[in-house]
């Protein structure tokens, strides 16, 4: 070949490729560091560098990206057993107490000389890859329920690990993706749908076995309304019982209502001691307590959405990391979507939103075009990954989803996260480039 | 495009399911997002602005007072005082080990410093060696010079730091681990030392201030920690050359009450407390974070011209930043403001209007004088070391009711009013001290009621004259006593009697036969009507609306008390029993019959004007005649006549108070003595018993002299009042003599030329 033809196989290349993909991509990563510089220029500190930072992993991502476009996903769907086997190491190596990091209550990091890195991310498309391989084999016996417990039992391996860790969060977001598959890959819509049913119904019971700071974050989601039945069935009580009046005003503002009447109550008539009252007291969460504790996060990023109003306040000139009421640690990933709000307002926030968007409905439309069913599995799931993930993360800015620490596709900083996000994009390079061609390319080609 | 038809192909239904799915979960962010942004933007912004925001109330300048010839009575000084701000010494907290470290790496810094050496052991070595738990004996120094040596066994070295023949160790064994500290405690150490250090350069008294930096970082970490108050210039320039330098700190202008005359006005002008803001109107102090207390007047004219005075406090915000410290003012980058709101935010003070006074600075100060300087002779009762005259004088301008002069003795130092010693010592209970006989330096002498004596007969003259049918040329005849029915005898001054006695004569030699027969002839009524127009028992600077001076008495009116007796009027004729007058309306009435009829209302305050004294705000109305005595002219002018032979008469009561200069103001006036009997206490403040058991009584005399001059075209009236003395003419009469010879509005030409000269 000479030299011109490698050049020419080189440009055809990167013409197959999606190249909106990229064009939204790019942005996304390009915008990311410049707000996480404006964050760095804020925050001061370790936060200063991240900006260059991030610069090497989105060159290192980008780098591994045009290396797995280049790989047939075939060949990676052949070999998925051994990227499945690789994610369950680092996994469990993770939870070993002397290479695992602990970092606020969780084992998620091993450490490297220079960098760390999560093994629950990296697991993520090593696990995508594992699941929409089998299940795209199983096909046609996936109507049936027993069919379908191989590749449960494929999802609940990574989960397992990674609730071991313990990091709800990222446990959480393999069930929908596990979800996506088997929707995809033609599983009966009662299968998905019976499940769903079951789980409205079991959280409840679920929320019993939880550790206390899991359940925190689940009162944090729920509490900011007590239920409205508690408060009425509540303060009914309290006026027959004759409370005095600023306690049943206070009814509202408690997590719990009904067990802030009910001690109330019984120290009114007596029925428990002095001390046991006091010790009891001390349980009540009024709204305040609970906004200085557990509700602090939601509501500093609320406040600093909701401050940010139509135009923001200017990129760089943001109040809420400067004044250190944000946590400085986890405001390049999980709040960085409320910075986005508060300093660059509604307009942008809509533009990631909708850049966002732009990149899933890609995904649909690589699934489209691709030339197997394999590929139509992986790159929805993967898409499915990237929605899961903006959902969380800027649910939790705007107060809608429960803050449980997951990151925003191509925004959030990240090394882990950066890498898989861009291997995920290489493994959608990898299908388009090898989709379904129309016959006059066929034609084009015989010609060549 | 065969493109899309291509996808259009490869579409299935749940494809476009998932496709929903993706717009629906963008489309519920973004509706959420837009209900946060823009519907309820503006909430959002309150409550941000609410958790950086922390009003500052900034306390007003307060006015200044006056007199009316433009002597600054109290003004504001500048004190400087050292402010630590508290965000450049904050600290985290650390454990144990890194504070013990830290300890014993300062404390082998001196050691280096002391003998010219190089430490080479860094804190991050003793770290180490800590955290391994090392038990080794590291040499620090060999052969050490005996001047070394004899430096070191005088210092105070720790445990650690050990000593062996001439060698110097450290002894990792015999480290004391220190307890883990958190970041306030470390940093309200932090700055203790920094306080310690300083003052012991500028030599003030170590005070332990740790509690109060720990309080102050809790409560209001915005505000500067005030470290030491009222520095004096040597101190501000050791402050300014410190070195190391002293960061973190500033040296602040602060206001503070200065009296340039702190014992002449004391009881007029009154002291200045902090405000607690506790009593402050609920609204008020919540609309301030931080409440910085501005002063507020206690009594006197501080108290009474408050409106005036306090002026407006203003607000500053700061931002301040999740601990709680100072971050911005709240403006340029990342305020929670706009540029343009601010003023919505801040406001200025608004400095108190400036009061200006009708007193005489130089008549105040020389009335001081006087009666600081009584001659002992005079004074019936001997003074004790360290006591004072207990007297009052007033001076009073009988045409417009401006007051010239108003002096109690004794005084108290304002300047020093606020030391809590000096307090306690004017403040002094003196157990065994009889009530008549106390200092009480607090108390204003000439606003309080006490018994007139003599000095209200010429009220009484007139009295009779107009409702008693009195002939002022009928004569009495006197024997020196006058016997009640029940057989009590009422001496007179003089003891063998004055004989046949007319009015005129009777007012001149204070005959008190001739004024208790006339009151018991006429009753109380008669002597009512005249005394109520003329002032007694009424507030008399008291305003339309009840709004009066504090400290100021009504007094006592004959006849309005539960039970009245016949002795009653008797004392009461001659101005003893149940008749109390201050010596203000003493002046008040007297003005009244020296300017023939016109009761007036005696004034303090001549006029208000702005801070920068350029606008007058509001002044007095001159003269505000509020009553008019009910008597004619002839009558007051017969008075007037008797008043004037008191000074000049044959047989004056007050020839002291005679004009013996030429060219000196010719006075009228009137004398008065009042009996006070009071009873012995013994030393522990009981009643003291002779051996008969019986209680032990003694007797004082409040001496009086009140005078108008000149004679012929009165201008002022004077009033001086003595507790203790011996008899009005000889103990008050010449102070007033003396103050209108030395007065140089009064001076006789002689003297001023003299003065000249």
């Amino acid at each position: 070949m000479t030299l011109w033809d490698r050049i020419k196989s080189v440009f055809n290349f990167i013409l197959r490729m999606d190249l909106i993909l990229i064009f939204l991509v790019m942005s996304l990563l390009s915008f990311s560091v410049f707000v996480i510089y404006h964050i760095g220029l804020e925050a001061g500190g370790g936060l200063a560098n991240y900006y260059i930072k991030q610069m090497l992993w989105i060159g290192v991502g980008f780098v591994l990206m045009v290396g797995i476009a280049y790989i047939d996903y075939e060949w990676i769907g052949v070999h998925s057993w051994m990227f499945y086997v690789f994610g369950l190491i680092l996994l469990t190596l993770v939870l070993i107490p002397g290479v695992g990091m602990e970092i606020n209550g969780a084992r998620s990091w091993i450490k490297f000389p220079g960098f760390t890195i999560q093994p629950s991310e990296i697991a993520k498309p090593c696990s995508i890859v594992a699941l929409a391989w089998y299940a795209s084999r199983a096909r046609v016996l996936l109507n049936q329920l027993t069919n379908i417990i191989p590749v449960v039992l494929l999802a609940a391996g990574p989960v397992f690990l990674i609730g071991m860790q313990p990091d709800f969060g990222s446990a959480l977001v393999f069930i929908p993706i596990t979800a996506t598959v088997l929707f995809v890959a033609g599983c009966k819509v009662r299968y998905l749908a019976y499940p769903l049913l079951m789980a409205v119904i079991l959280t409840p019971v679920m929320y019993f076995i939880l550790k206390p700071h899991q359940k925190q974050r689940i009162d944090v989601f729920i509490h900011p309304v007590a239920h409205p039945m508690s408060v009425e069935y509540s303060t009914n009580k309290a006026t027959d019982a004759g409370l005095p009046e600023d306690k049943i005003a206070r009814i509202e503002n408690m997590s719990n209502p009904w067990f802030y009447t009910k001690t109330e109550i019984a120290y009114q008539k007596k029925e428990i001691s002095k001390e046991e009252y006091t010790k009891l007291r001390r349980k009540y969460v009024s709204l305040r307590r609970f906004i200085a504790n557990d509700g602090w996060q939601a509501y500093q990023s609320a406040l600093a959405v909701g401050s940010g109003g139509k135009g923001g306040k200017g990129w760089g000139n943001g109040t809420q990391i400067k004044l250190g009421f944000l946590p400085r640690s986890i405001t390049t990933t999980d709040c960085i979507f409320s910075i986005i709000c508060e300093e660059g307002g509604f307009y942008w926030a809509m533009v990631v939103l909708l850049f966002i968007l732009g990149v899933i409905l890609c995904t649909i439309r690589t699934a489209c075009v691709a030339r197997d069913l394999y590929g139509k599995v992986l790159v929805i799931s993967i898409g499915m990954l990237y929605l899961c993930h903006t959902y969380i993360n800027v649910g939790m800015a705007i107060g809608i989803a429960p803050i449980i620490g997951i990151p925003l596709p191509f925004l959030s900083y990240g090394g882990s996260f950066i890498i898989s996000t861009m291997v995920c994009v290489g493994i959608l390079q990898s299908v388009y480039i090898r989709r379904e061609v129309t016959a006059s390319e066929h034609r084009l080609k015989d010609l060549v | 495009m065969p493109q899309i038809n291509k996808i259009l192909n490869g579409l299935n239904g749940r494809y476009i399911f998932l496709i929903v799915l993706s717009f629906i979960v963008i489309i519920v962010l973004s509706l959420r997002l837009g209900q946060l942004q823009l519907s309820q933007g503006s909430d959002y912004i309150e409550a941000i602005r609410k958790q950086s925001l922390r009003p500052i109330r900034i306390p007003a300048v307060r006015g200044r007072i006056e007199s009316a010839d433009g002597q600054i009575l109290v003004d504001n000084q500048v004190s400087y005082d050292l402010m630590f701000f508290l965000k450049e010494f904050k600290l985290r907290g650390t454990g144990g080990m890194t504070r013990t470290s830290e300890y014993m790496a300062s404390v082998l810094q001196q050691l280096a410093s002391m003998l010219d050496l190089k430490s080479d052991i860094s804190q991050k070595d003793i770290l180490n060696k800590l955290l391994a738990d090392s038990r080794e004996r590291v040499v620090l120094i060999t052969d050490m010079t005996s001047k070394q040596l004899k430096g070191f066994q005088k210092m105070n070295l720790p445990p650690f730091i050990e000593m062996a023949d001439k060698d110097l160790f450290l002894n990792y064994s015999k480290v004391e681990i220190l307890n883990k500290m958190n970041g306030r405690e470390r940093t309200a150490e932090s700055i203790c030392r920094e306080i310690d250090r300083v003052s012991s350069l500028i030599g003030r008294p170590m005070e332990d201030h740790r509690k109060k930096v720990l309080k102050h970082l809790a409560q209001k970490p915005a505000l500067p920690y005030k470290a030491l108050e009222d520095l004096s210039q040597y101190e501000l320039s050791i402050i300014s050359e410190m070195v190391p330098s002293l960061d973190g700190t500033s040296i602040e202008p602060n206001a503070r009450r200065a009296y340039p005359y702190p014992v002449e006005y004391s009881h007029l002008l009154g002291y200045t407390r902090l405000k607690d803001p506790a009593k402050e109107d609920e609204e008020e102090r919540a609309s301030f974070h931080y409440y910085l207390r501005s002063l507020y007047g206690v009594n006197g004219l501080e108290s009474k011209m408050e409106k005036d005075l306090q002026g407006v406090a203003g607000r500053k915000v700061v931002q301040v930043n999740i601990g709680g410290f100072v971050q911005s003012d709240g403006t340029g980058k990342h305020s929670v403001i706009e540029e343009t709101d601010l003023d919505k935010f801040n406001y200025p003070a608004k400095n108190g209007h400036n009061v200006i006074l009708t007193l005489d600075h130089e008549a105040q100060k020389l009335a001081y004088d006087l009666l600081v300087s009584i001659p002992h002779h005079t004074l019936g009762v001997p003074l004790q070391e360290g006591q004072q005259v207990r007297s009052a004088f007033v001076l009073m301008d009988c045409e417009t009711g401006e007051i010239k002069a108003m002096v109690s003795t004794p005084s108290y130092d304002l300047s020093r009013f606020r030391e809590y010693k000096y307090y306690q010592e004017i403040n002094d209970p003196e157990t065994a001290i009889p009530y008549a006989l106390k200092q009480q330096p607090l108390i204003n002498r000439a606003l309080s009621t006490y018994e007139p004596g003599s000095i209200i007969k010429p009220l009484l003259s007139l009295s009779g004259l107009e409702y008693g049918n009195l002939d002022p040329d009928h004569e009495l005849e006197c024997e020196g006593f006058y016997e009640l029915p029940t057989g009590k005898k009422i001496r007179d001054a003089s003891k063998w009697g004055h004989g046949p006695i007319s009015l005129g004569s009777a007012i001149e030699q204070s005959c008190n036969k001739y004024f208790i027969t006339l009151g018991l002839e006429m009753g109380v009524e008669p002597m009512q009507k005249v005394y109520k127009h003329a002032g007694i028992g009424r507030y008399p600077m008291a305003l339309k609306d009840g709004r009066r001076f504090t400290q100021e008495r009504s007094g006592l009116m004959p006849g309005e008390s539960k039970s009245w007796y016949l002795a009653d009027t008797a004392y009461c004729s001659i101005g003893q029993g149940k008749i109390k007058v201050s010596p203000l309306q003493a002046a008040v009435f007297v003005a009244a019959i020296a300017n023939g009829g016109k009761v007036l209302r005696p004034q303090l305050i001549k006029e208000i004007r702005d801070s920068k004294n350029e606008k007058v705000l509001r002044s007095s109305k001159l003269p505000d005649v509020i009553d008019q005595l009910p008597v004619k002219l002839e009558n007051i002018e017969t008075v007037q006549q008797g008043m004037r032979r008191v000074v000049v008469g044959e047989n004056a009561s007050a020839t002291t108070a005679q004009a013996k200069i030429e060219g000196a103001l010719e006075m009228a006036g009137k004398t008065g003595t009042a009996e006070v009997v009071y009873a012995e206490q013994n030393e522990e403040g009981k009643l003291a018993r002779d051996i008969a058991g019986k209680p032990v009584f003694k007797k004082i005399k409040n001496t009086w002299f009140t005078a108008y001059a000149p004679y012929d075209k009165p201008k002022y009236v004077a009033i001086c009042f003595v507790q203790g003395g011996i008899y009005g003419g000889t103990t008050c009469a010449p102070v007033i003599r003396k103050f209108f010879d030395t007065w140089s509005k009064t001076r006789p030409k002689e003297l001023g030329q003299k003065k000249q000269e």
